[in-house]
């Protein structure tokens, strides 16, 4: 088992399985061998790494990404298909969302960063910029002249 | 800062005050007497314990106040602790009045010099109501920096996420072209991020009758511009095009050409076959990084196709291909295959009369629906010799899909079978697309469906055609693991023959309600019934690594599918591999039999069984979610279709 101290003293004891799905915590375990020590998660606070944990425990048992589907990713055409059970996970309010995204990112969860990436990018899939803005809570800090000149530029490329 | 300031300024002037009380008690001395009380209650060290201050506030209080001054001040000293203040000032010496520090811009009313100990302490009063209230003000101050410093560290918006995490979001939205233009335009700092990232400008998806005017290719040019040097994955889209729109847009599409040394992937959807060939024949070069080439030719309406002619296809496709090395996936629909050229170009092209290009010999993936060049004269050099002739110079083809007509068994009676050592999948979408099977030996196959459109149901097969499938399974069955056949009512084989032949499936599903055994009854019930065996002779197949199970358009009898679930779903006993997916329908009448399912599956915890309702009939769906050992869903699998087929075997791929 390992046991990990979130940002706000809180402390998870969970599967060495679990915990490994993050490539961080994964080394970390490397590096120090077996030990009773506390792993310290400076950045994550509890609400978080429960979530987390959660997506680690429901995908434990799933291979973990190779470095070759990690260089594959390039060529290959990126879908933002979600699996049924990651839809569900990440059906979460927009804060949480990003906070899910930063902790898979610093805890190099790549799965859940990809889950949580796409979830974003289907937030904004079909939208226009205005309501983009609205969603996301984004300031319009283009002068009428540069949007002007991006709509020209893009004017090829738009929706048919 | 300026805030804690005026604190300390304020609180300077009020312990001056109250020092210089202490310090002169001659001038006022029998008022000092009845007023020392209050004021004696003061701490010896104030400066050391202000709240101590506060808190004696409402003893403090004079006959002649006004009251309202000193109610406030009562009310508004919740006593929190002000900052401490330092040592030195603590023990500082009683000051004289010229030595008195007081702000650079105190109130009149502390500056004033006090006229009696009435005023001075209704001076006190004043201040200490000030001290309260700038103590409330701190604390709420630095609430709100305490506030403003977590929010530093939480993403409100997408834009404080880091660059990188912003890249990948980007990288999803710039699948979809019109979703990247909007997030370009949304603010400053999301564009600023797109135009670092050359990857998020390496897809373009060229609609030709937009490219018309000059302003839009360049446009264009600008975005091919920002891509850097990256590989490009390009979409054209050219519909209805006379000579005149052809003209205007050669201009564009010549821009993407210019790039071709850096497609990747290159797909044209076009109307006929002729403007396919003008796009490409644009090329003047090698594309060396070419991977993947789709070709679509979709007739509009009454228009006919215009075959080339197999020289004039060659000459313009040639420099492409010649150096296309890494082409790995071919996708075409009406539009020929170019395999090959003549040795002795004044001979019509054949078996030996013909180099093979190159590009075969790398091919992965082959689609052709309706594509293979046409039988030359007499039939001398049949569509079927062709393709089997390019199975045999591909010895890499792992996935192959054919939709196509017009084969005859006397066209290619002598051909010897060609062994495909690495053809994984394989899908036939036309009946007659089945004689392949006799000239083929896939023996690694994992693999097949037989599926076949409505429209293909009146084709009168010939028997060799219809008994394809059925020889090869007896005289040399590949290892499938997947078998899904839609549309057939041909395959004349029994259950028994079906599972014993095909051991190691995995993922069964048939959508063929009149599929019949020999004595009559469907195929589908008779295997289910076979399945369902509690093995009582392990000697009968039973296919032990099935994990699908999907016969969702065919209608079976209750009691067959509940001894089903009872001998090989919830059977704790059974050694077989478990379901994880089930799907078919079933009568009305049967009812009471899958409420009771639907209890065992409570008692086993399976996961969900859903029923549904439709018109006459009820459908059973079962995606079962096995607690442990369960690595990917076979229902996603089939889903995603046979594309998924790695040697790795069944695994979901993006």
């Amino acid at each position: 088992m390992v046991n990990l101290v979130t940002s706000d003293n809180e402390s998870f004891t969970v599967e060495k399985a679990v915990a490994s799905r993050s490539v961080l915590i994964k080394n970390m375990l490397e590096d120090v061998g077996e030990s009773d020590q506390p792993i310290p998660l400076p950045n994550v606070t509890a609400s978080v790494l429960k979530k987390v944990l959660e997506y680690c425990d429901h995908h434990k048992n799933e291979p973990m990404p190779t470095s070759e589907d990690l260089a594959a990713e390039d060529t290959r055409k990126r879908t933002t298909d979600i699996g049924e059970w990651d839809q569900k996970f990440i059906q979460v309010d927009q804060e949480m969302l990003f906070e899910i995204i930063l902790a898979a990112n610093y805890l190099d969860i790549k799965p859940l960063l990809d889950v949580g990436c796409k979830t974003v990018a289907n937030m904004i899939k079909g939208k226009t910029p205005e309501e983009i803005r609205k969603l996301f809570n984004i300031v319009n800090d283009f002068t009428p002249e540069e949007e002007a000149q991006i709509k020209k530029e893009n004017e090829w490329a738009e929706d048919r | 800062m300026n805030r804690r300031t005026v604190f300390d300024d304020v609180y300077d002037v009020l312990m001056n005050l109250h020092d210089r009380m202490v310090a002169r008690p001659a001038q006022d001395g029998a008022a000092l007497a009845t007023t020392s009380t209050p004021t004696s209650k003061l701490p010896a060290k104030p400066k050391n314990d202000p709240g101590q201050v506060a808190a004696s506030v409402p003893g403090s209080k004079l006959p002649d106040e006004p009251n309202h001054d000193t109610d406030q001040a009562a009310t508004s000293t919740p006593a929190p602790n002000p900052p401490a203040k330092s040592e030195h000032d603590a023990d500082r010496a009683v000051p004289s009045a010229p030595d008195l520090k007081l702000p650079p811009k105190p109130k009149p009313e502390l500056k004033a010099e006090p006229r009696s100990l009435s005023e001075i302490d209704r001076r006190i009063s004043l201040a200490r109501k000030e001290l309260a209230h700038l103590q409330l003000e701190r604390i709420r101050m630095s609430r709100s920096i305490a506030k403003d410093e977590k929010n530093e560290r939480r993403p409100t918006s997408l834009n404080g996420m880091p660059p990188d995490v912003l890249a990948i979001i980007f990288s999803f939205c710039a699948e979809d072209q019109s979703t990247f233009c909007a997030v370009m335009l949304v603010c400053r700092n999301w564009r600023a991020s797109t135009l670092q990232m050359p990857q998020l400008w390496c897809r373009l998806e060229v609609l030709c009758q937009k490219m018309v005017h000059a302003k839009r290719t360049a446009g264009l040019g600008l975005w091919l511009a920002r891509s850097g040097d990256r590989a490009l994955h390009v979409t054209i889209t050219a519909g209805d095009c006379d000579q005149a729109r052809y003209d205007r847009m050669q201009f564009s599409l010549a821009q993407v050409n210019l790039h071709q040394h850096r497609w990747r992937y290159f797909s044209i959807l076009t109307t006929s076959e002729q403007l396919a060939l003008r796009v490409l024949g644009l090329c003047a070069g090698p594309a060396p990084l070419l991977e993947s080439l789709v070709v679509h030719v979709v007739p509009n309406g009454a228009q006919s196709i215009c075959p080339s002619t197999e020289d004039s296809r060659l000459r313009r496709l040639q420099p492409i291909f010649t150096h296309a090395l890494r082409l790995q996936s071919v996708d075409l629909t009406n539009f020929a295959l170019p395999i090959g050229h003549p040795v002795d170009s004044k001979s019509p092209l054949s078996q030996s009369n013909q180099v093979a290009m190159p590009w075969l010999r790398r091919l992965s993936s082959l689609t052709l629906v309706s594509s293979m060049t046409q039988s030359g004269p007499d039939r001398h050099y049949c569509k079927i010799e062709r393709l089997i002739n390019v199975l045999r110079v591909s010895p890499g083809l792992a996935r192959l899909v054919i939709d196509e007509a017009g084969w005859q068994e006397s066209d290619v009676s002598s051909l010897p079978a060609v062994s495909l050592f690495a053809l994984h999948e394989l899908e036939l979408r036309h009946p007659e697309a089945l004689l392949l099977l006799r000239y083929i030996r896939p023996i690694t196959l994992r693999g097949l469906a037989l599926s076949f459109s409505q429209k293909h149901q009146s084709i009168k097969l010939s028997p060799s055609c219809s008994g394809a499938f059925r020889s090869m399974l007896l005289t040399s069955p590949p290892p499938l693991r997947l078998l899904i056949i839609e549309s057939v009512h041909f395959l004349h084989i029994d259950a028994l023959t079906l599972v014993a032949q095909l051991p190691s499936l995995a993922v069964f599903a048939m959508y063929s309600a009149s599929q019949l055994t020999v004595d009559g009854t469907p195929l589908v019930t008779d295997l289910l019934r076979l399945l369902a065996n509690p093995f009582a002779s392990p000697a009968l197949p039973h296919w032990p690594h099935l994990t699908m199970f999907d016969v969702s358009r065919v209608e079976l009898p209750g009691l067959a599918i509940f001894q089903f679930f009872e001998n090989r779903v919830f059977s704790r006993q059974n050694p077989a591999s478990r379901i994880e997916h089930f799907e078919c329908s079933f009568d009305h009448d049967d009812a009471d039999i899958f409420q009771m399912l639907v209890r065992m599956s409570r008692n086993h915890k399976v996961g969900p069984v859903h029923f549904s309702q439709d018109k006459d009939k009820w459908v059973i769906f079962l995606s079962v979610v096995w607690s442990a050992g369960l690595t990917v869903p076979m229902a996603a699998v089939y889903l995603e279709g046979l594309s998924n087929f790695t040697d790795k075997g069944f695994r979901k791929t993006q």
